[in-house]
């Protein structure tokens, strides 16, 4: 079985099959358009844009303030980064600044997925429907194609 | 008698210090929380997995410690590796 990052001598490579690189690239792309909307109230976007204080709410929202432009925008572009460099070859290493938007971008979108599935420490709640399942799969893939380029970023 | 440089710095930031607090999340990977720590933070391996194993079995641990304003780079950027941080005053 190809793993979906393997590391060599020259870099991180990329080994996904092309149905997957056409989920993922939908995934980041729905990902851009969540924080584009920024629809407060969504509790994905309020994990992806935590609050930086605990019990004083006015630190935590001059924190939110200052810093949640940025924190949206670096999130759009590892993205976008994902998105440019999903069709990389498998024989040609990803760029090193490209590797890490992944590795940032997979973990935005398994937060998103994540919420939407409300997955607590006990695990994955049992989904009620069809679609709930295809996203449970797809949040667990990701978890592995996580998993995958972290160990390949580690060597 | 005027305030000098050390002692303005000392009305602004008093000896109190603060801390960044990484908190446990259901969907983030050990794997990953552990990597995040070495390379942002530069920590070993061995100190990475330990807060990291600190972070998931007592659901937080202190990552930094210093400035307020230090910490709330660490926290950001933290953010944006996608781990739940927070600032917290060191003795609270």
């Amino acid at each position: 079985m190809i793993l979906p990052f393997q590391h060599r001598r020259d870099g991180v490579h990329l080994s996904l099959a092309e149905n997957e690189r056409t989920l993922l690239r939908d995934l980041a792309e729905q990902l851009v358009t969540l924080l584009e909307g920024q629809d407060d109230h969504d509790p994905a976007l309020e994990r992806l844009l935590p609050p930086g204080y605990t019990g004083d709410d006015e630190a935590g929202a001059e924190f939110r303030r200052l810093t949640v432009d940025d924190l949206t925008a670096g999130k759009i572009a590892n993205a976008r980064a994902l998105i440019a460099s999903i069709d990389t070859d498998r024989r040609t290493p990803l760029a090193p600044e490209a590797a890490q938007a992944w590795l940032r971008s997979l973990t935005d979108l398994r937060l998103t997925l994540g919420s939407r599935l409300g997955v607590t420490n006990d695990g994955v709640p049992h989904p009620a429907d069809r679609s709930g399942l295809v996203l449970r799969d797809v949040y667990e893939w990701l978890g592995y194609v996580q998993e995958s380029l972290v160990r390949a970023l580690d060597r | 008698m005027t305030l000098d440089e050390t002692d303005l710095r000392r009305l602004v930031a008093p000896d109190v210090p603060w801390v960044t607090l990484v908190w446990d999340d259901p969907v983030n990977l050990m794997s990953y929380v552990s990597y995040v720590f070495r390379t942002y933070f530069g920590f070993e391996r061995k100190e990475a997995e330990r807060l990291m194993m600190q972070v998931h079995t007592k659901g937080r641990a202190v990552v930094a410690t210093g400035a307020r304003e230090q910490m709330e780079l660490h926290v950001e950027a933290l953010h944006g590796y996608g781990l739940w941080a927070t600032v917290s005053k060191a003795d609270e």
